[in-house]
């Protein structure tokens, strides 16, 4: 699997969702394919943690209490231009998502369930676009 | 149902029709036996009143044959003593009254060759009477003492007249002569006159040989002879007294004739009255009872006409009151149909609303335990490797089995089966957990979603309802609002469970679409016993609603929400169901503060609710 050879090493991906399983399968997934991730379980949390360590890309659930992962991600491409944002929604109703993505909020969306290697394809499709260089 | 009453309505005409004839035939019956009756009354009065008559015209004509006879008596016992001798003495006898002829004509001797030898008359002569059958009678010893004369006209007298004649013997017994009395009939026919029969009435003297001594028939006196003999019916002849119709008697008037024989004598007195003039008393009494019974028969047809034309109406008024019920009642069924379908619709509509949700409430499990289940195969991949590791190990022959060059502990190492060893259980836990979430959505979809067709009130917690609902609105509600339960203590309540999840779900989500936006609120779910009823309010602190939108809120199709976001016809479903379960729901609400609706409803459901 071309995903398993691609070398994460040096990448941080902060995954965002309120669900604490997503988050636990999500970084069992990503450990085994040689990519360790922090997690946060609300927008809020994940803002505070971008503000002190430095992430290459933000997967963010779409519905969240308070924060939604469109706002969340807004926010990020704000703040952090050159961090790569995804988007990975349990949501049938893709309009909200999908007017993120074309509006340059979110590199890519996907839908829950996720197929893994799907999944990991795109982390990595996304990384190995990280440029280090503001992506709009 | 028609045919049945129609049916009834035939049963009821015929009912009404064989009692209007049965008393018809009663009244008529009535009529004609009690007329029959009256006639034989009527008919016994005149004949025994008939009878009457004639036994005092028997009496009156006996009495006049006896005063006749006491003066034949004298004139026979003169003659027969001194023979020829000594008329003057009987003329004596005339003049002084001795003998009584105020009602005779005359009175006198014919001797035995005929001749009128004596009369009290001035101008007697003496005449020869040997012809005349009361002389003659006398000859060949007539058997009654006394004989009465058809009218004779007179030869001395030149009048009409009846002759009473007595035998007159000698000494040894032998014919000489006949005492005789002559006659005025109208002494008779006076008698008749006091009788009022009639104009046809009839009286007459006859003898039993059919010879009229005297007959007055009407005003019409019959005293010349002129009339001839009758034929008496036998049992004239044969009895002493008695009474027979007849309309061939003397002319063809048909009378009841009344008879009485006269003692000693061949002599019958006869007294008729015209039937119909006996029958005059009946024949009143028929007209009236004619009379009554037309005016009767009359009203029982005119009574019994109206009765069939009320029953007629009354049915007819029954059939209209029975198409109308019915109308009603198919209407009130196809309202109920209507709005169980669109109860059941709403419902319908509401969970479409709210599948994205549900998907959401499901994709998110499914996809962190179809995640972990390929973690899990990797992690068994691992532990397979340590596995053949191990085995390499411990194969006698020492050759690997394997290209793995590392041995057991430096694999586990490289695969971190450390951590692996500990978080295959996570996983798993995790896992199970996902897809039990995943069942119970899928129950609660599932009581949420059956239809109530058969409209069973069964026994539910509804606090478990309630949760249920929470469960299917979850994703609806949690991104909005943080839901506090407040739940006391109630009994299990008898409802439709699957529309009063249908309301909850509605309020539910309403209070939870009541947040503004960006602003996470509170709704507060509680529940209390009060009486024989249980309460369930659903509150929010969200934005409240408008007076004026608060009388129109369970108005169907009413609705603030922006359009494609709701049906309208929530609260109004909601308030039918409500009523369903013979419950309130009312609300309260104040702008900015927020909420509440108020459903009650009564432990145990009745009958006359449900019919309701």
């Amino acid at each position: 699997m071309p995903s398993r050879e691609f070398d994460f090493s040096g990448f941080r991906v902060l995954c965002v969702d309120d669900e604490p399983n997503i988050l636990s399968s999500l970084r069992r997934m990503f450990s085994l394919a040689g990519l360790s991730v922090d997690i946060a379980t609300s927008g809020a949390e994940a803002l505070k943690m971008l503000a002190h360590q430095e992430f290459h890309l933000v997967l963010s659930d779409m519905l969240m209490p308070e924060m939604n992962g469109a706002e969340l991600l807004a926010q990020v491409r704000a703040q952090y231009p050159k961090i790569m944002r995804l988007m990975l929604t349990g949501t049938i109703e893709l309009t909200d998502a999908m007017s993120a993505v074309s509006q340059g909020k979110v590199h890519q969306c996907l839908t829950k369930p996720w197929v893994d290697d799907e999944l990991i394809s795109a982390v990595k499709l996304a990384l190995e676009n990280y440029s280090g260089h503001e992506l709009t | 149902m028609a045919f049945q009453t129609l049916r009834n309505k035939n049963n009821s005409i015929i009912y009404l029709v064989a009692v209007a004839i049965v008393l018809l035939l009663s009244l008529w019956t009535f009529i004609f036996s009690r007329s029959n009756q009256d006639k034989d009354l009527v008919l016994k009065q005149s004949i025994s009143n008939l009878q009457n008559i004639a036994i005092s015209f028997k009496e009156h004509s006996q009495a006049t044959i006896r005063n006749s006879d006491e003066a034949l008596r004298i004139i026979k016992f003169h003659y027969e003593t001194r023979g020829a001798k000594d008329f003057n003495l009987l003329n004596e006898y005339f003049d002084k009254n001795v003998i009584d002829v105020s009602f005779f004509n005359q009175a006198g001797i014919i001797n035995k060759e005929g001749i009128y030898e004596f009369s009290n008359l001035q101008n007697h002569k003496k005449i020869d009477l040997s012809d005349r059958e009361h002389f003659r009678i006398q000859q060949d010893a007539y058997p009654y003492d006394v004989f009465v004369s058809k009218p004779v006209l007179g030869r001395a007298s030149k009048k009409w007249s009846i002759q009473l004649t007595k035998r007159l013997s000698t000494p040894d017994g032998s014919f000489n002569g006949v005492a005789v009395v002559s006659f005025d009939p109208t002494y008779f026919v006076d008698y008749h006159k006091q009788i009022d029969l009639g104009p046809q009435s009839f009286t007459s003297l006859v003898g039993t040989d059919g010879f009229v001594r005297t007959l007055r028939v009407g005003d019409v006196s019959k005293i010349d002879g002129s009339v001839p003999q009758i034929a008496l019916p036998q049992q004239v002849k044969e009895k002493e007294s008695g009474y027979f119709v007849s309309d061939i008697l003397f002319d063809r008037v048909k009378r009841i004739y009344a008879f009485e024989k006269l003692k000693h004598q061949p002599l019958v007195v006869m007294v008729g009255v015209q039937e119909s003039e006996a029958l005059a008393e009946y024949d009143r009494l028929i007209r009236s009872y004619l009379i009554l019974g037309g005016l009767l028969s009359i009203l029982i047809v005119t009574f019994t006409l109206i009765a069939i034309v009320m029953v007629r109406r009354a049915q007819q008024l029954n059939t209209e009151l029975l198409q109308s019920y019915q109308d009603m009642k198919s209407a009130k069924q196809s309202e109920f149909e209507m709005s169980q379908r669109l109860t059941q619709s709403e419902k319908l509509a509401a969970l479409g609303q709210l599948a994205a949700g549900v998907a959401h409430e499901i994709n998110n499990p499914i996809g962190y335990v179809n995640s972990n289940l390929g973690t899990l195969r990797q992690y068994f991949t691992i532990c397979e490797k340590i596995i053949a590791s191990y085995e390499n190990l411990l194969s006698s022959a020492n050759v690997p089995l394997t290209e793995e060059k590392d041995g057991p502990e430096q694999l586990k190492k490289k695969l971190n089966y450390a951590f692996v060893k500990e978080d295959v259980y996570a996983t798993l836990s995790e896992s199970q957990e996902g897809v039990l979430r995943v069942k119970n959505i899928v129950d609660d979809l599932k009581n949420f979603s059956r239809s109530d067709n058969t409209n069973q009130f069964v026994r539910c917690d509804l606090h478990k309802a309630i949760q249920s609902t929470l469960n299917i609105v979850n994703n609806e509600v949690k991104y909005r609002a943080d839901v506090e339960l407040q739940f006391g203590d109630i009994p299990e309540v008898e409802c439709l469970p699957s529309q009063l999840n249908q309301v909850f779900l509605n309020l539910i989500v309403n209070a939870a679409q009541a947040q503004p936006q960006g602003q996470r609120g509170k709704i507060i779910i509680s529940t209390g016993v009060m009486q024989n009823k249980v309460w369930i309010e659903v509150s929010d602190n969200g934005a409240g609603i408008a007076k004026e939108h608060l009388n129109k809120i369970f108005e169907p199709f009413f609705t603030t929400k922006e359009l494609g976001s709701g049906t309208g016809l929530g609260l109004s479903v909601s308030y039918g169901i409500i009523q369903r379960h013979d419950g309130s729901l009312t609300v309260s609400s104040e702008v900015g503060v927020g909420t509440t609706f108020r459903i009650e409803i009564p432990i145990e459901h009745t009958q006359l609710a449900q019919e309701n």
